[in-house]
């Protein structure tokens, strides 16, 4: 926690439900963006699919008058996280800028983590990952392929982050609202997610953070979550429930 | 461990037996056996052997760079046999650790033909790897860059400088030149060049085995050819490249600390 404080940064995201329409925009970006193997139908029968972050899909009413909700799912890099006291190996690590990191080489595919994780939001590699060969060339240089037998999990794009900081460094600036954006937020036609630096008083991030709607997924666990989640606004609910009451 | 052992040295054992028989017995023993005992000896032996040369490989690669056998060579061999000497080098081109000038791999040495020694054309390692400054990696040159002087400079009777002439034409061969790679990361380390050349550039005395030739610039930054040889080693005086360094993670980890970089996992591998 000492060098917590001595950092700059502490990323979040805040995630707006209103907004979303449940596109899996976000889904698809991150697919690309962290080498993520291809889900198979099986995979998800099997319970063995990966997504690092998922949209989950709530249906409310009787037919006709039905109502779809969605919600995305990604690693909440609790400050308080489940998964991180398990590891016997020390490879599920927070970092000093408030991440909750894989640290893939020291895995040795416990995968304690995964059963501690409230969220669901960690995904073991029960095979090599494979690739067709016309898709062998798009895999981001950037990131780690990961082997069968380690955890994977979000990393809010880490590699973005540390471009946008190594260019503002070199560039004498400081890193400004929006510079950085990982792909599930860049991806999102709606902008329903915001990324940003949580110790920058004006940023996005802290306005949505603290705005009223706001809530963490799992509270009364008190995982201490850095992604904030904004209520959906129905006013069809709202009417409901004062029928109700009178 | 000591059961292992035991049973990989059981032909010695048996070898020892067999002599102990001899020994008492000598008149008696049948031929057959008095000749079994050398050859079981000998296996013993080469058992032996064999374990030393797999514990040295071993142990080598521990502590820095593995023995060149079994495909783990250090300077491994090009399509093209690219001289760096030349290219690089600066000044007349003398290997500093014999005194004599560099003999190229296929045994010219790099001598002109009125006797004086070959000078270097001292070009900048940026001029080819220019993504270094920008980049994660440092870039190998599409043969284009090659051509651009190749197509006239060089004697036509040079093997090596048609070949070159023949990637060039992209019509004739269809692929590029398939170097083969010298320095490679394990896939769970991400090195980004980018950072380290703008860091040592500006912080000179960060920078290990300085180049021959070294000089500081007026305002105390370095020009970017002289903060490679702190990875790389002298590579204007390769023939054909080698890695001069293990690059361990205790190295990265040893100038993140001096230098006050981060030593966070989530530095290199994500």
């Amino acid at each position: 926690m000492v060098a917590e404080k001595q950092s700059k940064f502490k990323w979040g995201m805040a995630i707006d439900i209103d907004k979303c329409t449940g596109c899996q925009a976000c889904v698809l970006a991150c697919q690309a963006e962290n080498n993520i193997p291809i889900n198979t139908e099986d995979n998800f029968k099997d319970a063995r699919g990966i997504e690092w972050i998922r949209v989950e899909r709530y249906w409310e009413g009787e037919f006709p008058d039905v109502k779809a909700k969605f919600i995305p799912i990604l690693c909440m890099h609790c400050d308080n996280a489940p998964c991180e006291p398990v590891c016997p190996v020390y490879a599920s690590y927070h970092t000093v800028e408030g991440l909750n990191v894989q640290v893939y080489n020291r895995c040795v595919g416990t995968r304690y983590c995964a059963n501690g994780c409230p969220y669901l939001v960690r995904f073991f590699n029960y095979w090599e990952p494979e690739w067709p060969e016309s898709l062998q060339n798009q895999l981001n240089p950037d990131v780690t392929v990961r082997s069968r037998g380690i955890m994977e999990k979000c990393t809010m794009c880490i590699q973005r982050i540390r471009r946008g900081t190594r260019k503002a460094k070199r560039d004498n600036n400081e890193v400004m609202d929006g510079d950085i954006s990982p792909a599930c937020v860049q991806a999102c036609p709606t902008e329903a997610m915001v990324f940003g630096n949580q110790k920058d008083p004006n940023s996005k991030i802290n306005k949505m953070k603290n705005d009223k709607r706001s809530y963490t997924l799992l509270d009364h666990l008190k995982t201490n979550s850095n992604v904030w989640y904004l209520a959906k606004i129905d006013e069809d609910m709202d009417s409901h429930h004062e029928g109700g009451s009178h | 461990m000591k059961k292992l052992l035991d049973i990989l040295y059981a032909p010695l054992y048996l070898a020892a037996w067999i002599v102990e028989i001899i020994r008492e017995k000598d008149k008696t023993t049948p031929t057959w056996l008095k000749l079994l005992a050398p050859v079981l000896a000998i296996g013993g032996l080469g058992i032996f052997a064999v374990l030393s040369f797999i514990q040295a490989f071993v142990m080598t690669a521990w502590l820095g760079n593995p023995m060149p056998v079994l495909g783990f060579d250090q300077s491994p061999e090009q399509p093209i046999s690219f001289p760096h000497t030349i290219h690089a080098g600066v000044g007349p081109l003398i290997d500093s650790n014999t005194g004599n000038p560099y003999v190229s791999i296929s045994g010219e040495s790099r001598i002109n033909d009125d006797g004086t020694t070959m000078e270097g054309l001292g070009m900048d390692c940026t001029y080819c790897h220019k993504q270094v400054s920008e980049e994660a990696w440092a870039g190998v040159p599409p043969v284009e860059l090659c051509v651009s002087c190749h197509r006239v400079i060089g004697e036509q009777s040079n093997t090596q400088l048609q070949t070159l002439r023949n990637y060039g034409l992209y019509e004739e061969t269809k692929s590029p030149i398939n170097w083969e790679r010298v320095h490679r990361m394990p896939d769970h380390v991400r090195f980004v060049h980018a950072p380290h050349i703008w860091y040592l550039t500006e912080n000179p005395e960060a920078i290990q085995n300085k180049p021959v030739g070294f000089e500081t610039l007026s305002d105390g930054t370095v020009a970017i050819s002289q903060v490679c040889s702190t990875c790389h080693g002298n590579v204007a005086g390769m023939e054909q490249v080698w890695q001069d360094q293990p690059l361990k993670m205790g190295q990265c980890v040893a100038c993140h600390r001096a230098n006050e970089a981060s030593v966070g996992c989530e530095t290199c591998h994500h």
